[in-house]
């Protein structure tokens, strides 16, 4: 039977590898929309066994092997050593993992790598411009929202989204965006002022 | 040699001038006339920070190392099982499995959660698989998760388990258990409370879970693990792989939270460190949040019979306290009744209940706030019985000491909230929501820092500064106070500090992060050792001048003589001019001073006042708004104490309206071991908190500094439960206080609207 597209076996041969180690292929060799077209042409039943996945992280693609019970969060910690999104309650309670999906923020644990194939990925490694900061992180930075720190790529993801979608947000708005995350320390009182902090630089306040 | 130096001491509205011989390589000490240029004046972000916010900081969680096995628990479904046997040759047989490990001589199983055996594989998926086809053949046995008090009277005296290192002068030993006579005393007061108070088990649910990676080379051992503890755990390691402590390396460059619960490696990370060892490939063992809020500690509950009785005048006449602990072992319960209020007659005694669950661990002021809550929420009650104000009730019975800021404390905080507007009688609130306010007094004898620690400070020839030793950053921020600490010491800029902290390898140790003492003890010692390292770099540029090098100082970047204004050089071209070295290093520790008359020991003082709105329609508690009046000495990181008396008063309203750990009592397990279930305080619940620091010029060591890290959260679920007794007329004597025992006691109570 002939399948359109990438069949598994293909994939792997062009991998050029049958082992599990993760690959990086930089956009450049490439182009991140003809990954997208071959994520998407990856046949919808796969496993239970490892598969290829096709990730597009910060505007990198990788191509791994992965099973396809593993969460996104997994993948990018395990699989790719992409560690600010943190794996704290991995249930979708504490918002600490973080990540966006076409811009839009979501649990990496409660979302299944197989499934974020095919869109932009962005997880807190790429919020800054190089040494730039996004104005959410700086927010956090000067409000001290701060103290493990262990739910902050989480926070700052959502504040950062928050604000993007609606650089006009109410300080309500803002904090409605961040209802999604708990931090153990106790920062709220921070985080309201890092909120306060990221519409003034944002220009909303 | 010795010198003196007149120290100006005490608080706001009671300083005095004291004379103090230090030796003549000292530093002074810092007091009151110092004029300071970082300490308490500038909120200096941390240090660490921009790596939190990027994603860059590496806990022992992110740690990857090549070739590496994840190692996953076997754990034990019943509260109390023999274990007769365990098959695992179906999980060895798994795909990826390299090693399945069994507990050493594991006969019994004593809660839910019980480790039987490790399994490691090359993923995660492979090693949880594994773990389920474990076949572990487990004989149930009775069981008790519901505690019950003994009939048999509770043993005298406080233990406590968690082995404080004591200080030299027996700062840290606790006044005895019982002073005067209670009973006679009982008998004469005008009014007396007789009530039981109880506080849940509350698990420390750290949000980067204990674990550990542990890889060998050539022999050595190398192991990161989430600590509060490198040098303990650094031993734990060594005895874990058979090795000699100096062939082990510990590091924690970063963590995700401790308040207690992590003083050294867990049982499976030592199994972890043998199959790395046995299989020569790197281990990452890391709990999963069922094992984290299972088998990783938690803050005893606790049942606690008070007697507090007054008279008609207010002034305590006895008070006694017989605390029992819910835990799997004795666990202390401690009201600050001896140390707190001056009362002639004062009993207490502690002793535990034991139930089928893990042992406890310190948490955040081992024993103190299940006491506080208990003897704060009767004292209250006792004022409405004799009709008086509860801050008049405190006022006029708090303990005080003359360089004690304890009634200034009291006095700014009711000033600051505003209490004398907004105190209303109990139960005088009108209309469905009542508005409450309640105070609670915070009284810790930690903190002082007398345990050892050595700095060293490196000055390099282009000015760049390093300060190191062997701390670890729970997050409380000792990397930020370090690096301000330093620049204050030296007057040079913070962006000029290096901070090296987090690896063994540095080899200084410094303290365990328990009992409040970190700053305590880093701050002397970096100010000690920087002091030091620019004596000597100052030398030559005091014989250059033609004066000696204590005329010499460093203020905002810039070197120059005391008596001769004219000399003066940037600090870069004073860190050009050592010669015949491209560095100076000099490594001191901290020294305990005691000004004779003057130290008021290691008790940390503080008070907080809350404000909450009860709807006796939902039984809903908000707690709008907590003002938290602190002292740790001189506060070093202004922005960093701040933050840690909010974080501590969000985890005391946390604990006050939400925490509860259940047990199933048909099954023993826990029902909520997770974070969806076990409910903490958010964002949108968090209560407008206002953080006040009162400098207290205590020269215990050069800097006046002491710690933080468990006083904020001793008193706040007193207040809040004294403010919903405010709001309702009734008191909740169960933590916590949430919408169903509202609703009861508004019920039972006869709350109108």
């Amino acid at each position: 039977m002939k399948r359109k597209g990438i069949s598994r076996r293909s994939f792997v041969k062009g991998l050029g590898t049958g082992t599990l180690a993760a690959t990086t292929i930089p956009t450049g060799v490439m182009s991140v929309s003809s990954q997208k077209a071959q994520a998407q042409a990856i046949p919808q039943v796969s496993g239970p066994g490892v598969t290829p996945v096709t990730l597009i992280v910060n505007g990198t693609a990788h191509q791994i092997s992965a099973e396809p019970r593993e969460t996104l969060l997994e993948v990018l910690r395990n699989r790719l050593d992409i560690t600010g999104p943190k794996q704290v309650c991995d249930r979708g309670a504490c918002g600490a993992c973080t990540v966006y999906l076409n811009g839009l923020p979501v649990y990496a644990c409660m979302t299944l790598a197989i499934e974020a194939q095919g869109v932009d990925i962005a997880t807190v490694e790429g919020l800054a411009q190089g040494d730039q900061l996004h104005p959410a992180q700086e927010a956090i930075v000067e409000a001290d929202a701060i103290q493990c720190g262990f739910c902050t790529p989480g926070f700052a993801m959502s504040l950062a989204a928050a604000l993007e979608r609606n650089p006009g947000a109410s300080h309500q708005e803002v904090k409605q965006g961040l209802t999604g995350h708990l931090c153990r320390c106790g920062t709220y009182v921070q985080m309201d002022r890092a909120i306060d902090l990221a519409r003034q630089k944002m220009g909303g306040a | 040699m010795a010198k003196q130096q007149k120290v100006t001491v005490g608080h706001e509205g009671h300083y005095r001038e004291v004379t103090m011989t230090l030796g003549n390589n000292d530093p002074e000490v810092w007091d009151a006339e110092r004029e300071y240029t970082l300490v308490g004046k500038k909120r200096i972000p941390r240090v660490d920070a921009i790596d939190k916010v990027t994603g860059k900081a590496k806990y022992t969680h992110d740690i990857s190392r090549p070739n590496m096995l994840y190692a996953v628990l076997v754990t034990c479904p019943h509260a109390k099982a023999r274990v007769n046997a365990v098959d695992t040759s179906e999980a060895k047989s798994m795909p990826g499995v390299v090693l399945v490990e069994l507990v050493p001589n594991l006969r019994n199983a004593n809660y839910a959660g019980t480790v039987v055996a490790v399994v490691a594989a090359d993923t995660i998926q492979q090693a949880r698989d594994a773990a389920r086809r474990v076949i572990v053949d487990y004989e149930p046995a009775a069981f008790s998760v519901i505690p019950e008090k003994p009939q048999a009277p509770a043993r005298r005296g406080r233990s406590m388990k968690f082995d404080m290192d004591k200080d030299v002068e027996g700062r840290y030993t606790l006044p005895a258990a019982e002073r005067g006579s209670v009973d006679p005393a009982f008998r004469q007061a005008d009014a007396v409370i007789e009530a039981t108070y109880t506080t849940p088990i509350t698990p420390h649910q750290c949000w980067e879970t204990h674990g550990s990676v542990s890889e060998w080379q050539n022999n050595q051992l190398t192991a990161w693990a989430s600590t509060q503890a490198l040098w303990r755990t650094r031993g734990d390691a060594a005895s874990a792989g058979q090795v000699s402590i100096s062939q082990t390396r510990l590091i924690c460059q970063h963590m995700g939270g401790g308040f207690g619960s992590k003083f050294g490696l867990e049982d499976y990370d030592a199994i972890g460190i043998q199959i790395a060892k046995r299989t020569r490939r790197p281990v990452k063992i890391v709990a999963d949040r069922w094992v984290e809020a299972t088998v990783c500690g938690y803050k005893p509950g606790a049942i606690m019979d008070v007697r507090v009785g007054a008279n008609q005048d207010g002034r305590l006449r006895a008070m006694s306290l017989k605390a029992y602990a819910i835990s799997a072992q004795d666990g202390s319960i401690d009201a600050p009744m001896l140390d707190g209020y001056t009362c002639s007659n004062v009993s207490t005694s502690t002793s535990g209940l034991s139930i089928n669950v893990v042992g406890p661990r310190a948490f955040r002021a081992p024993g103190r706030p299940q006491g506080t809550f208990a003897l704060e929420l009767a004292l209250e009650e006792l004022a409405v019985a004799i009709d008086m104000d509860p801050l008049e009730f405190r006022l006029k019975n708090v303990r005080s000491h003359p360089t004690d800021a304890r009634e200034s404390i009291l006095q700014i905080g009711a000033e600051r909230f505003g209490w004398r507007d907004k105190f209303q009688k109990h139960g005088s609130s009108p209309g469905p929501i009542k508005q409450g306010v309640g105070l609670a007094m915070c009284t810790w004898n930690y903190g002082s820092g007398a345990n050892t620690c050595t700095v060293r400070c490196t000055i390099y020839k282009d000015g760049s500064v390093e300060v190191a030793t062997g701390t670890q950053d729970l997050g409380t921020g000792n990397r930020t106070a370090m690096a301000i600490v330093a620049a204050e010491s030296l007057g040079i800029n913070v962006d000029r500090i290096q901070v090296s902290i987090g690896d063994t390898n540095i080899g200084l140790q410094a303290p365990v992060s328990w009992g409040s003492i970190s700053t305590g003890a880093i701050a002397p010692a970096v100010r000690t050792a920087t002091y030091r390292a620019q004596q000597e770099l100052f030398e030559p540029i005091a014989a250059l001048w033609n004066t000696t090098a204590d005329d010499l100082q460093c203020q905002g970047g810039v070197v120059s003589s005391k008596t001769n204004p004219g000399s003066a050089m940037p600090w870069e071209q004073a860190a050009a001019r050592m010669t015949g070295t491209s560095m100076i290093s000099v490594m001191s520790s901290n020294r305990h001073l005691n000004a004779s008359g003057v130290n008021t020991g290691a008790q940390m003082r503080g008070a907080q006042f809350a404000e909450v709105e009860v709807d006796i329609r939902t039984g809903s508690v908000r707690c709008t708004k907590i003002v938290a009046v602190h002292e740790c000495g001189k506060a070093m990181a202004q922005a960093q104490a701040e933050s840690q008396i909010c974080g501590g008063v969000v985890m005391g309203a946390s604990y006050a309206l939400k925490e509860e750990w259940i047990l199933d009592p048909t099954q023993g397990r826990p029902l909520n071991a997770n974070l969806e279930n076990y409910k903490i305080l958010g964002l949108a619940d968090a209560p407008e908190i206002e953080a006040v620091l009162v400098d207290v010029y205590d020269p215990i060591n050069c800097t006046c500094a002491k710690g933080l890290g468990e006083p904020p959260h001793i008193p706040t679920a007193a207040a809040i439960g004294c403010a919903v007794y405010n709001a309702l007329g009734v008191p909740i004597r169960d933590l916590p206080i949430t919408p169903y025992k509202v609703l009861e006691a508004a019920t039972k109570g006869g709350v109108r609207s």
